[in-house]
């Protein structure tokens, strides 16, 4: 008598990545019912702050489109993360949002609208210097001016015309306290900023960015240069700042990703893949695309 | 089952020793369960023993695999379809060293039954431990396979070994009822039957776990 049953070999063949061509994606991924779903549940949507309108953009007057149709809503109060490989064209997307890449001659937006609460940011009316006031940026190195603390997080405020000391005192208290720097260095605020540690400088930068009271960040890979530590700090603070701000990053951890993020978007080769759930991308994402990115399995 | 290679060859050489050592796991579980019915019908009380000894075989194959699942989730950080792997295949291992348990109860209900004397109403065990081993065999094969569809095929083969398992501990209960035979061996196999509806039923969860790996649905109490 032998009940022992025979086991199927099991086929591991490799499926080529660029022979299964992906359809047309629509801009938002259907959330999983969470009857269903096991852990792979996200947030409801929250109201649309910035909304992307078949975005082209190009680096050479559009002789070729680094961006490509890019379709996406971004919620106010949230923390909405843009993954994918190098070239992918996310970055360049983060300085389409405050329109910093005018400052290249050749750059170009070939098609497309961006549109902050309703208004496009491309209008004839619209100052960009205007714009990126409501815009604000955190560079992936940490960049603080050769001046004290105190300076730099009132840049903003000087640029903007303000002179009271009293009124800038209370701006950099404010923004020094929010990116949790307060504690650390009140007592030598004129000091200089350069001599502050990496994940201080960059958290100086954050309250400069802060100060002049934006409505949305826009981060980009604001930890890459920062210790795990640091690191850590960035990440909490920008967990404490959605409650006010509305904040995009750019990252290429994407355990990073997934802990500070509601909401992630894939880009490859210029085009938007999928935006959903952050615990979705990761968790069951739509497209295989982004499943081999997310689990590695990706070039 | 997602079959592109990770770029780390580590990632993929850890996954597929998770998943070599569930299905070895399998093997042993199988192999468990059917020496443990072997040793009822054939009266072969050595192999009863054995069953009851090499439970722990199976006991270290669930620690081993919790600990290759563990080291996998700190090394790569699993996500997707990868991480449902790594959380199933412990689950899966959890299922399987339960019916490594029932096992060990048919071999110990079936040294009680032997050693009362020979009763011909245990050749009723054989067609529910066919159905029982079906069941386990198409919830391995599933999850080597990475085949939902022959996972959802385990709920209505479950459902027949269920009706099979009802009818015939009906009869044994009648009989006890009627002190026809010996009583306590018929207690004993009613336990046994019990046990191969157990495995049954643990072959389905098996299988639940087979479809959240591979399509992310949880189909678990429904």
């Amino acid at each position: 008598m032998s009940f022992v049953p025979q086991l199927n070999e099991r086929s591991m063949n490799e499926i080529n990545f660029d022979a299964t061509p992906e359809p047309a994606l629509p801009a938002e991924i259907p959330v999983m019912s969470p009857a269903k779903s096991r852990g792979t549940e996200g947030k409801e949507a929250a109201k649309s702050l910035i909304e992307i309108e078949d975005l082209g953009f190009s680096y050479d007057l559009g002789q070729t489109e680094t961006l490509r149709n890019i379709t996406l809503s971004i919620p106010k109060g949230q923390v909405t993360s843009f993954i994918g490989p190098s070239g992918c064209g996310k970055s360049t997307l983060l300085r389409c949002l405050n329109r910093m890449n005018d400052l290249i001659d050749t750059a170009k937006v070939t098609r497309g609208k961006i549109k902050i609460m309703g208004q496009d940011i491309h209008a004839a009316d619209v100052d960009p210097i205007e714009l990126r006031k409501r815009v604000g940026m955190v560079f992936q190195k940490y960049n603080p001016f050769p001046k004290s603390i105190f300076e730099n997080a009132a840049y903003g405020m000087r640029i903007q015309g303000v002179k009271s000391q009293k009124v800038l005192a209370e701006a950099v208290e404010r923004a020094l306290k929010q990116s949790a720097l307060w504690d650390e260095v009140k007592d030598r605020l004129n000091s200089s900023a350069l001599g502050l540690s990496g994940g201080q400088q960059q958290r100086l930068c954050i309250a400069r960015a802060i100060a002049v009271q934006p409505e949305i960040i826009l981060m980009d890979e604001p930890c890459s240069a920062l210790d795990p530590i640091a690191t850590a700090r960035i990440e909490e603070l920008i967990t404490d700042l959605k409650e006010n701000y509305t904040i995009v990053i750019v990252t290429h951890n994407m355990q990073q990703a997934t802990r500070v993020s509601a909401r992630t978007a894939f880009f490859y080769l210029g085009e938007l893949i999928e935006v959903g759930p952050t615990t979705k991308i990761f968790g069951n994402p739509s497209k295989k695309q982004t499943e081999d990115y997310v689990s590695g399995r990706f070039g | 089952m997602n079959q592109n290679r990770h770029t780390l060859r580590a990632f993929d050489a850890s996954l597929d020793s998770l998943r070599s050592e569930v299905l070895g796991m399998g093997a042993a579980v199988t192999m468990n369960l059917e020496r443990a019915v072997h040793g009822l019908l054939m009266e072969n009380m050595d192999e009863c023993n054995s069953v009851i000894a090499d439970d722990e075989t199976v006991d270290q194959y669930e620690k081993d695999i919790d600990v290759m699942a563990m080291s996998l989730m700190v090394r790569f950080n699993p996500v997707a379809t990868d991480l449902r792997m790594v959380i199933s295949s412990m689950n899966v291992a959890r299922s399987l060293e339960r019916i490594s348990d029932h096992a060990v109860n048919i071999a110990r209900r079936a040294r009680k039954i032997l050693r009362a004397g020979e009763n011909e109403k245990v050749k009723m065990v054989e067609p529910l431990y066919t159905m029982a081993a079906l069941e386990l065999r198409d919830a391995i094969t599933a999850y080597a396979d990475g085949s939902v569809e022959r996972a959802l095929g385990l709920h209505d083969k479950d459902a027949e070994l269920d009706r099979a398992q009802k009818k015939l501990a009906k009869g044994i209960s009648k009989l006890i009822e009627g002190q026809e035979g010996n009583v306590v061996q018929l207690i004993h196999l009613l336990f046994v039957l019990r046990s191969l509806e157990r495995v049954g039923d643990l072959a389905v969860n098996i299988g639940e776990e087979v479809v959240f790996i591979e399509s992310a649905e949880d189909i678990r109490h429904q």
